[in-house]
Order: structure tokens, then C-alpha cells, then sequence
């Protein structure tokens, strides 16, 4: 992202930190890293006519590399503007080394910013079984060293295969020990599976007594195993309906009754779409017939409130509605460096989306919730 | 002697009181405080006047409507309670066997008005300015309605209340209002009130009772007259949420009939409980419309819509064709009131197409789709156009309504809802999708805004029912959002599904190949221009109308079963405007089913 010069760290008046940026993974990141018994079939990049992809086992196309690092683009204007396309070739995106991503943060104005892959998490829809856990742990080891670079500017994300439970709550465990902040875990699980089944009351439990977030984060989703990656506008335009699910499942089942400290996360969807959801898990709750899963005097709105948080980028809906939603619940994230990201430009949005906001209510949203919920300093501190 | 409250100070200098009001606000403290300081004064005979002062910096009127807000806050029960005592208080000084004097300054607001109407004796200063309230508080300002009259005459005073609301000192003084204006009031009391005590005491409050009780109605008559008024306005204001309702009576997007299905289809088919609350013929659909004050309405039925989840081929399609039959039928020759909703079976466009024409013909005023068709066909699939084109040359809009999903069952997985049904009886996911239904509704219109539908079909418009107001915020960033930042992924999703599993040749669909919008335009444009959302009441979805507003929104009368049981279901929009209510209640009607425009007969 050549170009553009750093702008005032405190522009709001307080430190600004996303809770939603990603880190693009090398081309040799797995084939040079993983096991020797998975190398066959690690995520590799091969070139297809006029792009490079990332495939994965047995020729699974998993990514494609172009719209990962088109931050910016959204905003250039003709004759200079570039079409953003799916379409690239690492070849042209430059360095992806941790100081590089300094200098980006600074660009955007950013103190510090929570990282999440731009293809690992893919795998979830492609493979499964012990390549998917490789995959995961070949990646945290190496997100985890480039977060080890600016510890206090960059908290890394690890990523969990739920397929075993046994195994995906000792990853995180050591990931935790090794300074993740936080965990990666499909929007829905495999096929045949849900989150408000028993079986996973071992990782919530796990992830209450580490106090580490769970983290579900668009594109990452296991129930549509073997399917290209949504790209119909149609889907894109209501994708937040998966998440919706998954949390609604979690909600009405009780898993929040069950573990009160567990904090799960929906990131980059948005965040306006849970008054409505919260409103109608009221509804259908209070109207069932049969006993509820919450104690007594629960609203399924209760535990959305207290255990689940919202990262997004641009909605002033949520802005407007941030008391019913809860201004701690709140994240502000920048997406860099992907083709949707609010980069070079997130301080400018953030004043326009926070317009009206009560300082105090901004300093959360836009910091200090990321800060305080991923271990970032904040504000004053 | 001094006191003081926050709402009133008092003194008292030579046997006359002095009272000086801090506040403008006519609340309970106030009330209260002048409550017991006429009861003081009542049983004192050592006080000889009392002089209220309203002065310009402590009695400014604050912000505009303040005091419309603090009684309108209090709820016709304690509003009434308030102001029935601030009038036994004004009535109390009127009939107080002592001179009673005004000394005002500056902007007057409504207990200023009064308190000059009932004083022996108002001096003001030159910049005093009386701000009569009117009528567009929603409640009646007082008791000084029926004086002001009674001072100025019923045609000034209907000209004052109605078409100025400020009276300037001068003027007021002409009109008999104000006695004295003087530079500094509170200097020419002294003489003035001297004046007034010098005169024997029986005979002036002989004569003040006689100017009191005079005129064509006496107090009591007026009085009476004033609470039953003020009571009304209340209840209105309360019931209501603003001063006035729309003049013409509302029109209801939803209301439900029951079918006579058991004549149609065998009862083994039946689900266990449909909806039975709706009136099954015409009489009884007038009559609840009657008791509920609505002018007209749209008509559902309330146990059909289940069949969309459950039957197939001709016997759906001949249970649809009946159910059109019977409720054209039962609107007929109440156009003007009762406008019949038909239920079209989408498996085969152009049988559906062939159905609406039919049915235009006799009347149908708008037609159910399902909220998802079959087999995931798509909204954005162009098997549909013949169905769009008739629906726009008949001019029927189209409804997405609760409970008309296609298919929704074990085996079933609409556009990737993804939440697995468990084997046996799974609760859950019946409760998941029963609160994610609406997202099928938003879907429907999504897929049809982004593959250009409302572009070819510009007379086609789309009413969502019964899934209240809060989701299309969100729905419309998101659409405009994703068309922006990614327009590649624009195109029908049939160009774009073949590329599961392991890629031959790892080849990529081709980009650019769906709709797109003529430049400047976004997919909220068409949003706003064709779809609307009917709503019973929804407060918190009516707080972002910035985002969607009323031009968008219609209101149902009757919507869920749990809401229509309650005896006190019909609900108004409590937070809009006189004027946003009307395009919400009416306008909107009118414009997409052909209501009338005038008022209709009852």
C-alpha cells in the first residue's frame, strides 16, 4: 500500500484498534512448514490462466489470491482506478512481512489490530480429519511469530479444527501459552453437527477458564464441506443469516446458562442484524410451550448481551442502535488488507459512522472493547 | 417572612404575599406548592393581597413545548389530576375574599395567561408577550379558553387561539388583560394595589364574585364542560402518542379470514392447530373492522398459508384456486373496504401468471408468494418474469408472508440456512426457524433487487408481512455495501453453483455477468421504491426511519396469533409524526391496493 502517509495515532482522541484485519499467508507458508506426512497435500498456490489459487488435498480449490490485498481500491477513482477482482498473483502484492504491516497500521491510523488469516480459514470448507488440524497448527505457529514481532501492536487469532474436541482444546491451550488472544472456530461446524450439542460443552469450558474469546468470522464455515466459497452477490448480500443460526442455536440451547464467562464473537458481519435476532429470540422463547433451557427469568436478549460481541466496519444502524445492542458488544474492525477493508480511509469513516456517538461510547467501540476483550493497552493506560 | 420551594418562592411584606413563580413547567411539584399556599391563605386573615410575579429571567419559557411535554408525560390519569388541581387553585384565587395583582415581565406562557385572567389587577412591562397554547398540544390549555372568552369575546378569542397564539402587552391591555404597563412593574405595584385595599372589602368582593359567575355559562356549567374535554384530549394524546390522530380512519395492510377448508381438503392433511381467529365472512370481517376503527383492509387467511409447507402438484394448486375463489367471493361488492389477498403456487410460473390474470379480473387486490419456492429456485431466476409482468399489468403487488415457506422440513436446506435438522423431533431447529424466517422474506427481495427485477418490472412492488421493521436497516447497508465494494460477484446464483469439489482445470466462472445498476444508482434505490413492510408497531425498527422510513412502511391491523388474542391487538405507530402516520396509515394503502381516497361509509 505505497503511497499514503501515517496519520495522527490519537486523530479521534484516543487510541484506535481493529478487531478485524488479516495477515496474508505466505505461498510457501505450509508446504515448508507442515508435517511431512500432510505436504502432499498442504495449501499450496498454483497458477490458473490468469490468476494464482490456492488449492488444497486433492487439487481443492480453497482461494483465490487477488482480493486479499486490494485495500483501497474501493476508493480510487478513474482514470487510476483498478477493478477489484478475485484475480492477483502474489507477484504484485509486496511485502508481507510484520514491519510492512506496522507501517500499514500507521497509515490507517491505528494503534494496534487483532489478526485473522486470509486463507487458512478457508480449509474448514475443503478438508477434514487430521490434514484440517495440520493446517491449523502449521498456521498458528506462524501467525503466532509474526504477532511475536509488535506484541503490543499485533494480537494473533489461532485457528481450531472442532472436528476433535480432545485435540482443538489442547491447540488451544498451547496457542493460548503462546500469546493468542483469541480463536478461530467454524460459523457452523461439520454437517450433522451443531454447537448446541453437548459435545462441545469440553471447548466452552476450556475457552471460560482461559477467558479466550471464540471467534466466528465470515468465509469460515465447515457445513457447506466441498462447496465453492458463496461468491452469488445474493449470498454475499445475507451471509450474516449463517452466523445468525449458529448463535441462535447457541443461545436458545442454553450453552451461555451453561458456561455464563464464555465470550463468542461474530466477525465482519456486521452488527445491526442482532436487534432484530435478539427480538425475535424473545419471541419465540416467551411463546413456546414447553420449558426453556435459561433460567428462570432469562431472556435469550440477556445472554446475546452478555456473551456475545460484534465486530464490523461500516454500520450506522448499529451506531444508532448501540444501547440495545450494548456499547461494550461493540468492535470496530478495518478488514486490511482486503478488498472491503475501510483502509487507507478508517479514521474518516469512523467520524463519519460516529457521529452523535457520546465520546465515552466511541473510545469503546472503536478501541478500548478490542483492547480490553484482546488484551491490547487502552486508552489512558 | 420568606419561603421558597423549586417551583415557587413566596414572601410577605406588610400583610400582602408575594409569589413569585421560579418555573414555567405546569407540573406536580408546582401545583402542588400553589395547592397549599392557597389553602394557607384561605385560613389567614391577616393576609390582605397576594401578588403573583412572573418575571422574564425566572420565568422564561424554556425550551419551546416543555410544558406540553412535562403533562403529556404524565399520562391522561395523573395528567388530568394535575391540571383538575391547578384549575381548583386559579378557581380558589379567583373566588379569595382579598385583591389578587399580577406583575409580569417578558414571554408568558400558560399559567401566566391564567393567573392575568383571574387577577384584580395585571401590571406588565412593555416587552411582556403572551403566548396563548392552542390546540396543537393535543390537550386544552386550562380553563383559560372558557375566560379569555369570557374577557375578550368568543370571535377574538377563537382568532387568538387559533390562528396567532401571541398576545403583545399593548394589545393585551386594550383587550382588557393587562390593567398597567410600566416600564418596571414591580415600582407602580405599590399605588396600584393601595389603590385596590382602600376600597371597602365586602362590596369589592361582591363585586368580583358578580363578574365571576357572570356570562351565558357559569363556571359550574364550564367547568363541567372543561374536565369531560380535557379528559378526552388526554386519553387521545396517551392512546394516540400525538395531538391529533389522522383525520380519516386507518387502513389495515393484514387482517384474517378463516376458510372454510374442511369443505376443500381432507381433514387428515390439516396440521394440527391453523390459525381459526380470523371471521369467516364478510359481515363478521366489518364488523371487527368497525370496533377496531379501521377503514378497510387487506385480507389473509388465517388457515391456508400452511399449505405452502406441505402440499404438492394439483391438490395444492386446486386448495389455492378454491381459497382465491371463496374470498374474492366474500369481497365482493365491499370494494371500497375489503380487499382480497390471493395465494398463487409458484412451481409452475406461468400457471401462476395465467392465475393472477384470473383473478385481477375479480377483483384480487394483491398475491402471496411463497417466502421460498421450490426446489431453490430463486427470486433472481428468470423462470419468474412471466409471473412478474402479470402481477405489473394487473397492478397487484406481491406478498411475502409468514408461514408461506416452500418445503421447509427434514430434508429441506434453503439457500444454505445451514442449521442441520437433528433425526427425531428437534426443537431447536423448529425454534431457530421460527426466528429466522423473516431472513427468507429479505432474501426474496435481495434476489430480486441484485438480479435487476425491479428494474424490468417498475410497476412491480413487493409488501413483507408480519415480520416487523427491524431487520431491513441492516438488510439495506449490506445490499448497498456488498454491491459496492464487490460488484464481480454480481450474477445469478445458476452461473456460479457448478463450481463445487475438486476443480478440473481449477477454471473460474466468468465476472460481470449479473445485473448492474445504472450509475449512481445503488440496490437500496430499488428497496426503497418497491418494497414495503407492513408492521402492527415496532419502536425500535420505527427509531432508525432515517434509514427506511414511513414512505416505506404500511400498518397491519392484526398480525401474529398470540398478538390478534389479545382483546386490546390493534395497535398504532406511537412514535411518528401526524404526518408520517397518514402516509403509513393511509397514503401508502391507497397507493398499492386502490383504496379509496375519501372517508368510507360505516
Amino acid at each position: 500500500m505505497n503511497g499514503y502517509s501515517p496519520v495522527d495515532p490519537l486523530a479521534l482522541g484516543f487510541p484506535v484498534y481493529s478487531a478485524d484485519s488479516h495477515v496474508i499467508e505466505p505461498p510457501q507458508l505450509w508446504t515448508s512448514r507442515i508435517e511431512r506426512k500432510f505436504q502432499h497435500w498442504a495449501p499450496r498456490v498454483v497458477r490458473s490462466e490468469d490468476t494464482e489459487l490456492w488449492v488444497v488435498g486433492d487439487d481443492i480449490r480453497m482461494a483465490v489470491v487477488g482480493i486479499q490485498a486490494q485495500a483501497g481500491r474501493r476508493y480510487a477513482t478513474a482514470p487510476d482506478r483498478e477493478k477489484i477482482t478475485k484475480r492477483g498473483f502474489y507477484r504484485d502484492i509486496g511485502d508481507l512481512d510484520p514491519d510492512r504491516y506496522i507501517k500499514d497500521l500507521d497509515v490507517d491510523g491505528l494503534a494496534g489490530a487483532l489478526l485473522f488469516p486470509s486463507n487458512a480459514h478457508q480449509a474448514y470448507r475443503c478438508v477434514a480429519g487430521d490434514l484440517l488440524a495440520a493446517i491449523a497448527r502449521t498456521y498458528n505457529d506462524w501467525v503466532l511469530e509474526f504477532c511475536g514481532t509488535h506484541p503490543q501492536r499485533l494480537k494473533a487469532v489461532a485457528m481450531l479444527d472442532v472436528d476433535d474436541l480432545a485435540a482443538a482444546t489442547a491447540e488451544l491451550e498451547r496457542t493460548v501459552a503462546a500469546g493468542a488472544t483469541g480463536a478461530l472456530i467454524p460459523v457452523l461446524p461439520r454437517a450433522g453437527h451443531r454447537y448446541d450439542q453437548p459435545t462441545y460443552d469440553r471447548l466452552w469450558r476450556t475457552a471460560e477458564d482461559l477467558q479466550i474469546p471464540l471467534l466466528m468470522h465470515v468465509g469460515g464455515n465447515q457445513a457447506v464441506l466441498g462447496r465453492e466459497p458463496t461468491i452469488d452477490l445474493v449470498r454475499h448480500a445475507t451471509k450474516d443469516l449463517h452466523v445468525q443460526a449458529s448463535l441462535a442455536a447457541m443461545v436458545l440451547s442454553g450453552v451461555f446458562a451453561r458456561h455464563p464467562r464464555l465470550r463468542v464473537g461474530a466477525v465482519e458481519f456486521g452488527a445491526s442484524w442482532s436487534v432484530y435476532l435478539m427480538q425475535q429470540l424473545d419471541r419465540v422463547y416467551t411463546s413456546a410451550r414447553r420449558p426453556g433451557s435459561l433460567p428462570q427469568g432469562d431472556l435469550p436478549s440477556d445472554h446475546f448481551r452478555r456473551n456475545i460481541f460484534l465486530s464490523f466496519q461500516e454500520d450506522r444502524a448499529a451506531m444508532l442502535w448501540r444501547q440495545v445492542i450494548g456499547v461494550h458488544n461493540l468492535l470496530w474492525g478495518n478488514d486490511y488488507p482486503h478488498a472491503e477493508s475501510t483502509f487507507p480511509r478508517s479514521i474518516e469513516i469512523l467520524r463519519r459512522d460516529l457521529r452523535g456517538v457520546a465520546v465515552e461510547d466511541a473510545r469503546r467501540i472503536a478501541g478500548d472493547n478490542t483492547a480490553e476483550i484482546f488484551g491490547f493497552a487502552r486508552s489512558g493506560q | 417572612m420568606e419561603s421558597g420551594s423549586d417551583a415557587v418562592r413566596t414572601q410577605r411584606r406588610n400583610g400582602v404575599v408575594h409569589v413569585e413563580l421560579v418555573r414555567c413547567v405546569v407540573d406536580t411539584d408546582l401545583v402542588g406548592e400553589l395547592s397549599r399556599l392557597v389553602g394557607d391563605l384561605a385560613d389567614d386573615p391577616s393576609v390582605r393581597a397576594v401578588v403573583f410575579h412572573l418575571g422574564r429571567v425566572q420565568y422564561g419559557l424554556g425550551p419551546a413545548g416543555r410544558l406540553d411535554r412535562a403533562i403529556a408525560e404524565l399520562g391522561p390519569g395523573e395528567g388530568m389530576s394535575v391540571l383538575t388541581r391547578l384549575e381548583k387553585v386559579l378557581a380558589a384565587l379567583e373566588r379569595l375574599p382579598r385583591p389578587t395583582a399580577a406583575v409580569l415581565e417578558g414571554p408568558i406562557g400558560s399559567i401566566g395567561l391564567e393567573l392575568a385572567l383571574i387577577a384584580d389587577l395585571t401590571i406588565a412591562a412593555p416587552d411582556t408577550v403572551f403566548y396563548v397554547p392552542g390546540p396543537e398540544r393535543g390537550f386544552l390549555p386550562g380553563m383559560s379558553l372558557y375566560r379569555l372568552a369570557r374577557y375578550v369575546g368568543a370571535g377574538l378569542a377563537r382568532q387568538i387561539v387559533l390562528h396567532r397564539t401571541t398576545v403583545h402587552a399593548a394589545e393585551a391591555q386594550r383587550l382588557g388583560i393587562v390593567d398597567r404597563i410600566v416600564p418596571v412593574p414591580a415600582q407602580a405595584l405599590g399605588a396600584e394595589l393601595s389603590r385596590l385595599l382602600s376600597l371597602p372589602p365586602a362590596a369589592l368582593n361582591l363585586a368580583r364574585q358578580m363578574l365571576t359567575e357572570g356570562g351565558p355559562m357559569n363556571y359550574a356549567q364550564a367547568y363541567e364542560s372543561y374536565k369531560a374535554a380535557q379528559f378526552h384530549a388526554l386519553h387521545r394524546l396517551a392512546d394516540d402518542g400525538a395531538p391529533d390522530s389522522p383525520p380519516e380512519l386507518p387502513f389495515s395492510a393484514a387482517e384474517y379470514v378463516t376458510a372454510p377448508i374442511e369443505r376443500w381438503i381432507d381433514r387428515d392433511v390439516v396440521p394440527g392447530s391453523p390459525r381459526q381467529d380470523g371471521a369467516a365472512d364478510a359481515a363478521g370481517v366489518l364488523r371487527r373492522l368497525d370496533e377496531a376503527g379501521i377503514a378497510g383492509a387487506v385480507l389473509y387467511p388465517a388457515n391456508v398459508l400452511w399449505a405452502y409447507g406441505r402440499l404438492h402438484g394439483e391438490p395444492f394448486a386446486t386448495l389455492l384456486r378454491r381459497y382465491n375463489d371463496w374470498v374474492l367471493d366474500l369481497c365482493a361488492g365491499e370494494e371500497k373496504r375489503l380487499r382480497p389477498a390471493v395465494l398463487l403456487d409458484v412451481d409452475d410460473p406461468a400457471a401462476a401468471a395465467a392465475e393472477v390474470r384470473r383473478t385481477a379480473a375479480a377483483g384480487a387486490a394483491a398475491a402471496v408468494i411463497p417466502l421460498f419456492p421450490h426446489n431453490e429456485q430463486r427470486y433472481d431466476s428468470p423462470r419468474y418474469a412471466p409471473l412478474w409482468s402479470a402481477l405489473e399489468q394487473g397492478g397487484i403487488p406481491i406478498t411475502l408472508h409468514r408461514g408461506s415457506c416452500r418445503h421447509i422440513g427434514a430434508d429441506a436446506r434453503p439457500f444454505d440456512l445451514a442449521l442441520h435438522r437433528l433425526d427425531g423431533e428437534d426443537h431447536l431447529f423448529d425454534q431457530v426457524f421460527d426466528a429466522l424466517e423473516g431472513s427468507y422474506a429479505r432474501l426474496a427481495v435481495v434476489a430480486m433487487i441484485l438480479s435487476g427485477v425491479f428494474a424490468r418490472h417498475p410497476g412491480l412492488n413487493v409488501v413483507i408481512v408480519d415480520f416487523g421493521l427491524a431487520w431491513a436497516p441492516y438488510s439495506l447497508l449490506r445490499l448497498d455495501e456488498q454491491y459496492e465494494v464487490r460488484p464481480e460477484r454480481a450474477g445469478p446464483e445458476s452461473e456460479t453453483s457448478q463450481l463445487g469439489g475438486a476443480l478440473a482445470g481449477h477454471s473460474l466462472p466468468a465476472e460481470h455477468v449479473g445485473f448492474h445498476f445504472a450509475e449512481g444508482e445503488r440496490p437500496s434505490d430499488h428497496f426503497r421504491r418497491h418494497v414495503f413492510v407492513a408492521v402492527d408497531d415496532d419502536p425500535l425498527g420505527l427509531e432508525l426511519t432515517d434509514i427506511l422510513g414511513p414512505r416505506n412502511i404500511l400498518w397491519a391491523g392484526q398480525l401474529s396469533p398470540h398478538r390478534a388474542q389479545e382483546p386490546d391487538a390493534i395497535r398504532r405507530m406511537r412514535t411518528l409524526s401526524n404526518e408520517e402516520r397518514i402516509t403509513v396509515e393511509r397514503r401508502n394503502a391507497i397507493s398499492l391496493y386502490g383504496f379509496p381516497t375519501g372517508g368510507v361509509a360505516r
